[in-house]
């Protein structure tokens, strides 16, 4: 299949052009931390997609690759690109260290494991004075300059084809097919003389070393790193952006991950929406209509009586205190609850959507994409291909 | 010189002893029976031989060699293929990949130079796919080349999966129930078949089978167990009318 032009002009254009058009110079910080997370993302999808195991702990591996970057550039006088490299080697070294753990550990054992290694790496190991600067953080300067995050947007960018590059070669190459084999199972793999130890070893590395470049490139855009920025809660949201995108898909998980990095933007950008978010007596009476809706809907669909008596009550409540008759009463008490934060936001919405991708759409972002992007990658759409479901899931073969 | 030998092979699990004593030797070139009733310790003693599973007493040798020792994935690099009762298969994946990811360790390149793309990859990775293609061929499986082997119909999977083990150049093949699943007809043809590829591959075979019309006509040898322990060894017929394998099968009324 040759991959068609004018579509990946047009993509080129998008990532690359359409930014400076749209968006300030100061939105760019935003825009570089997009396309780290999609590298996190793309570091997640290696040990949860291709390996099959999981970590929670993800923030932790971002972190150490922030900190390492940050020291060896400021205190060892190193330039950028050196730090990069040391974060990537790094992140590699420490993701093999806690993959050795998963070969004698597995399942939910291993994710508290890696839960607890996250939640270990914030407290003590990003509070060793030396190196991270302890609580007070330790400064990280933009290569490009202070404030000046248009030409950074373009670094990370081009990390980001280099981590898409060595994933696509990874998975077309005996690597990935073995990381295949042993995820599906590991007797068939091992009697096909694959060392499984050894290659679930590997794919901790590989993701390690994308996280570490994914940490550096984070603190560099940040231009300052402290401990509390790689919380628990951080480790979730990339667990969840990366299952919506869609695992073992890395045009699903680019996304994702972008649009996830980027919902502060958006909200802001959405006239009336930050302040909205602002006043629980406006948002929550919204959130329990939307909510009631939805269950009308699937009471319908699904023929759920319930559903539909509970939906319609909802409405009927959510209508009454958001139209102008104002019921007495309700809307002192609403004020009372807690604005919702808008980066909280994303905690609420991506477990909603992992929800839908589990139940409707096993295959997150990234399978309602595909045809989009077999189509740019040449194929054609043909009556006798059989149907969809026999054939693999990303189908890339030359 | 026996290819594959297993000396006073025993397995304890816990209060069950599910192999006692047991010996067998795979000559070359000989095709070797195992049959025995249901949780006779036939596939323990599989387990055994490729490596899964760790003898309490006893040695496994290959080709002379001590390997009791050794992990699977060196075991299948000296040589030995097995298959599984049920299937063994990447079954997300197509019968192409299979059949890729069956030459693991004969692609010729590292890891990291897979991962970062060079040029030697590429041209191996084509040298890797011809063959493929040259196995699917010979196997008249190239139709269904690019299915998901998961999805394929039960006895085209064991085909698939006997392609798969071929592609590790065995020099011994473990056929674990080749014909589970498979009528009369079908199985005499994987009879033939057998035959043809020892003759053509110089291959020596050690399998576990019910189906005893075709360890008659295919085996040179047979081993029959029972309890764990072994029964009667001999040639085919020999073994197929003593009167303690007829009482193993049918129970004491019939012999």
């Amino acid at each position: 299949m040759t991959p068609r032009v004018a579509p990946l002009l047009a993509l080129a254009a998008v990532v690359l052009v359409l930014p400076r058009l749209v968006f300030d110079s100061a939105d760019f910080a935003l825009l570089s931390l997009a396309v780290v997370y999609a590298i996190v993302g793309l570091s997640l999808n290696v040990l949860i997609g291709y390996a099959g195991t999981i970590s929670l702990g993800h923030q932790a591996f971002v972190g150490i690759g922030a900190f390492t970057s940050a020291y060896v550039v400021t205190e060892l006088r190193q330039p950028f690109i050196v730090g990069v490299l040391a974060a990537a080697a790094l992140g590699g070294a420490q993701a093999m260290i806690l993959g050795g753990l998963a070969l004698r550990v597995t399942g939910l054992y291993f994710a508290l494991v890696t839960l607890s290694y996250g939640v270990f790496a914030q407290d003590t190991l990003f509070g060793i004075k030396a190196i991270t600067g302890g609580g007070a953080g330790r400064a990280a300067p933009t290569p490009t300059g202070d404030g000046n995050f248009v030409p950074y947007y373009y670094i990370c960018l081009a990390f980001l084809g280099l981590v898409l590059w060595l994933d696509w070669r990874m998975m077309r190459s005996k690597t990935g097919r073995a990381l295949t084999a042993l995820r599906q199972d590991p007797r068939v793999a091992a009697s096909l003389g694959i060392p499984v130890k050894a290659y679930l070893l590997l794919g901790f590395a590989v993701s390690g070393v994308f996280a570490g470049i994914a940490g550096a490139l984070f603190a560099h855009g940040n231009g300052f790193v402290v401990s509390n920025d790689f919380s628990l809660q951080l480790g979730i949201l990339f667990v969840l952006m990366t299952v919506v995108g869609g695992l073992r898909s890395r045009t699903g998980i680019v996304v994702s991950a972008a649009l996830t990095a980027v919902v502060p933007l958006i909200i802001r950008e959405i006239p009336g929406l930050e302040s909205a978010l602002a006043r629980p007596e406006r948002t929550v009476p919204v959130v329990v209509l939307v909510a009631g809706l939805v269950a009308v809907g699937v009471g319908v669909l699904r023929g759920g009586r319930a559903a539909q008596v509970v939906g319609v009550a909802m409405v009927a409540l959510s209508a009454a205190v958001l139209s102008p008759l104002h019921v007495p009463g309700v809307e002192p008490q609403l004020e009372q609850l807690p604005a919702l934060d808008p980066s909280m936001l994303r905690l609420i919405v991506l477990p909603a959507l992992v929800v839908m991708t589990l139940r409707t759409a096993p295959g997150g972002l990234g399978q309602q994409l595909r045809p989009v992007v077999r189509w740019v990658c040449g194929g054609r759409f043909s009556l006798d291909a059989g149907p969809g479901d026999l054939r693999e899931v990303v189908d890339a073969r030359a | 010189m026996p290819v594959l030998e297993a000396d006073g092979i025993s397995v304890r699990f816990g209060g069950v002893q599910a192999v006692r004593d047991v010996s067998v030797h795979v000559g070359e070139w000989e095709v070797v029976g195992i049959i025995g009733p249901n949780g006779a310790g036939k596939t323990t003693l599989f387990n055994v031989l490729t490596g899964f599973q760790r003898p309490n007493t006893g040695r496994v040798r290959f080709e002379g060699d001590d390997i009791t020792g050794e992990p699977v994935h060196r075991r299948a690099a000296l040589g030995m293929g097995r298959t599984f009762q049920n299937v063994g298969l990447v079954k997300a994946a197509t019968v192409l990949d299979n059949l890729l990811t069956a030459q693991h360790m004969t692609v010729g390149y590292g890891a990291v130079a897979g991962i970062v793309g060079s040029s030697l990859a590429f041209e191996r990775e084509r040298a890797v796919r011809d063959e493929a293609a040259r196995l699917l061929e010979l196997l008249g499986l190239l139709p269904v080349a690019d299915l998901v082997a998961g999805r394929l119909p039960y006895g085209l999977r064991k085909q698939v999966e006997l392609a798969t083990v071929l592609a590790t150049h065995p020099k011994v093949l473990l056929l674990d129930e080749p014909t589970s699943g498979m009528g009369p007809e079908e199985a005499e043809a994987f009879g033939e078949r057998l035959l043809a590829l020892r003759r053509e591959l110089g291959l020596s075979v050690l399998m576990i089978e019910h189906h005893v019309p075709l360890v008659a006509a295919v085996c040179d040898y047979v081993y029959c167990m029972n309890f764990g322990e072994l029964l009667v060894e001999g040639k085919p017929d020999d073994v197929r009318s003593h009167p303690e394998v007829v009482r193993a099968y049918l129970g004491d009324e019939a012999a």
